[in-house]
């Protein structure tokens, strides 16, 4: 009878999803042992797996600020037109001129290159690793959202280089959103900033690249809001790494310009990006109605991935207060890693100033505020304390 | 001090990445040769470290650094590129010799401290 | 084997596979001075309880949780790890023998490791038996 503890994990109605994300899991850990024999778990990448992203972003922050002092997001200037100064010329000489600067260029976008795919990397740990569901959907859903901002960022800024690149890819963007039913039309209009391309649009993508970066960190907070201390900085040792990455990438493949943008030109085909352009690649294979569609059901499904395959999770049985023997010490509040306890004022004429209590819908069940209470006074109700002191006895006088 | 191989490996490390960072990168950053108008004297009269930057600057391996770049389409500021290699190195060799420094911090197992 | 002293296992049911191993009873297979009390996470394991083991007469307690790192409740085992070592509250007894505890942070395949680790602190808490029954 000893062995009453529950063994979730050991695939629970053994459906062929659960299966194979058993599967998945099983070759993530292989990998991981691996990667421990080599680093340790100290410095096994694989569990820093949400920090690598965020890393990044600081990279994007600093070398995006440096490239943007000296960026112009006009198509021309008439007023220096002795000289033409636009986006174009004034991305060349960040790229010629400026001490460092094509490297600061080649960091910039290959750091981008490098978040999305640690990004992904990041998903797939979560999701095959049974992380992403029932009370933490909520870093399921905004993950996806940051997701999908990232890439569109990632986007505007290879609009913002304004060579022939740029401006097919602006005449792509244009005309994909023009077909939508209703807010189309408004939508290209608000997206190239009046009805056709003028200085005004890269203005317009210059505001949304680093507006929406910023909305990064909002959305980020939100992805962060129920974990506490969240694992956001890798150890020194991995950012050398990280650093050093993206400097050999530079070495190896040195940003070249395409031709400046010119609006009587149309341009038809362009270098392709796979970690930021491939909806462009998706959008020139299919017809526009299917690239909507095609694309919506596939964020969708991603959105909702937690819950789809909600019948097949064990469910969570929240941890409960045994309120009159909580104190009030808070410690269980301290270690909870969801931001599941909340301490509310004590009820009148208790000896005490505070009481635990769990929000529920943010439980994991995992146990560690048992493990932090003095006094008993929380217990999983599917493995009580009194139930492990039992069991812990019997083991010591069982024959 | 040196009490192990991984001890000399670590010496090794450190000493590279010394080297790497402050021979390679600035002859790098000077674009592979010693022509500085700006030397410090000690630096260019006990050390002649301008004729060392001219020679390395003549050797083979500059020549195939400047023609690999070209071929991946740089055009020009070949220096600044080259920097990011050596940096590269310096920075993979610091974060080895770390992690085999650090790694002696990781546990698997863990006996409690008694204490007297 | 009725009164030879058993090793209390407290472990998290994601760390080290021990299902195949393990007798009904909770006894590890063909090793029955190796008790095992599975967890959901090895940081729901309070000092209390290994001093609880230690007092109905365990030899020793072996706490074993996931690599440091990989909790799949995030800290888990980072908080049992503080809280052996007396660096978070609550933490052991002064009065609990420190040489009867040990922890180990061990993946879902290593099995074998744990399995070699437990048989060694076995030994050595019988070595340390033998010594103090002479003393
Ligand atoms: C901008 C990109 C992203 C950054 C910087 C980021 C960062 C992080 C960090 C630092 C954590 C905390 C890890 C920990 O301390 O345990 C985390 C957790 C998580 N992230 Fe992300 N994330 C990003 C995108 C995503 C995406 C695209 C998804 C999936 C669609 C996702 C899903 C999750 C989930 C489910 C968790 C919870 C894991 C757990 O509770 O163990 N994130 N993220
Ligand atoms: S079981 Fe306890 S520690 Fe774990 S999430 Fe629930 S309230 Fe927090
Ligand atoms: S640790 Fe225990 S006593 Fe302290 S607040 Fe939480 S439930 Fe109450």
């Amino acid at each position: 009878m000893t062995n009453s503890a529950r063994s979730s994990n050991e695939n629970p109605t053994g459906s062929a999803y659960d299966a194979a994300i058993n599967e998945l899991n099983k070759l993530l850990l292989i990998l991981e042992n691996v990667t421990n024999s080599i680093t340790t778990s100290k410095y096994n990448p694989f569990y820093y797996h949400g920090a690598l992203p965020q890393f990044y972003l600081w990279v994007l922050f600093l070398s995006g600020l440096l490239l943007f002092a000296y960026y112009i997001p006009t198509i021309d200037n008439a007023y220096l037109s002795a000289r033409l100064v636009n986006a174009w010329t004034s991305v060349q000489y960040i790229t010629d001129k400026l001490p460092f600067g094509g490297i600061i260029r080649c960091i910039h976008r290959y750091a981008g290159d490098a978040m999305v795919i640690f990004t992904v990397l990041h998903a797939i740990r979560v999701w095959f690793t049974d992380r992403y569901r029932q009370y933490r959907w909520v870093q399921w859903v905004t993950g996806i959202i940051l997701f999908l901002m990232v890439l569109f960022i990632g986007q505007t800024g290879y609009y913002l280089v304004w060579d022939e690149r740029s401006l097919l890819l602006t005449r792509m963007t244009a005309s994909a959103l023009e077909v939508l039913p209703i807010f189309g039309g408004p939508l290209k209009t608000a997206f190239l900033n009046g009805e056709t391309i003028t200085n005004l649009t890269l203005s317009n993508f210059l505001f949304i690249h680093i507006g929406l970066s910023f909305t990064l960190l909002f959305v980020l907070w939100l992805h962060y809001v129920r974990m506490t201390r969240p694992v956001i900085t890798p150890p020194p040792a991995i950012n050398y790494i990280l650093v050093a990455s993206i400097l050999l990438v530079a070495f190896m493949f040195p940003i070249t310009s395409g031709k400046m943008a010119d609006l009587n030109t149309a341009p038809t085909s362009f270098e392709m990006d796979w970690f930021f352009l491939f909806p462009y690649a998706f959008m020139s294979a299919v017809p526009l109605v299917v690239f909507w569609v095609g694309g919506v059901i596939i964020a969708f499904v991603a959105l909702v991935l937690p819950w789809l395959v909600r019948n097949v999770s064990p469910p969570v049985i929240p941890a409960e207060v045994v309120i009159d023997k909580c104190t009030g010490c808070s410690l269980c509040y301290k270690d909870c890693p969801y931001q599941a306890i909340e301490m509310v004022p004590a009820p009148a004429g208790s000896r005490f100033k505070l009481l635990a209590t769990v929000k529920t819908a943010r439980c994991s069940s995992c146990g560690i505020c048992v493990g932090a209470c003095a006094f008993d006074a929380i217990d999983l109700p599917n493995l009580t304390d009194s139930d492990v002191t039992a069991q812990i006895k019997a083991l010591v006088e069982a024959k | 001090m040196i009490k192990s191989g991984k001890d000399l490996l670590i010496i090794v490390l450190a000493a590279s990445c010394l080297i790497v960072s402050l021979v390679l990168q600035p002859w790098a950053e000077l674009g592979f040769n010693g022509d500085f108008p700006a030397w410090i004297s000690w630096l260019t009269g006990w050390l002649g470290i301008d004729k060392f930057f001219n020679w390395l600057g003549n050797c083979q391996f500059a020549k195939d650094i400047q023609e690999f770049l070209s071929q991946q389409g740089a055009q020009a500021n070949f220096g600044e590129y080259a920097y990011c290699l050596f940096l590269f190195v310096a920075l993979i060799v610091a974060a080895i010799a770390i992690i085999l420094i650090g790694r002696e911090e990781s546990e698997e197992k863990l006996l409690l401290p008694v204490k007297k | 084997m009725a009164d030879k002293k058993r090793v209390i296992t407290l472990i998290c049911e994601r760390a080290a596979d021990v299902n195949d191993i393990v007798g009904p009873s909770g006894l590890v297979n063909g090793m029955p001075e190796l008790g095992m009390v599975k967890f959901p996470c090895s940081g729901m394991i309070q000092p209390l309880m290994i001093e609880a083991a230690l007092k109905a007469g365990a030899e020793g307690v072996i706490v074993c949780g996931c690599q440091l790192g990989d909790c799949y409740y995030r800290e888990g085992n980072k908080m049992i790890r503080e809280r052996l070592l007396g660096e978070r509250p609550p933490g052991l007894k002064k009065t609990v023998d420190r040489r009867r505890v040990m922890a180990l942070w061990l993946s879902r395949l290593q099995k074998e490791r744990f399995l070699s680790e437990s048989k060694e602190f076995i030994a050595r808490l019988g070595s340390m038996e033998k010594v103090e029954a002479k003393s």
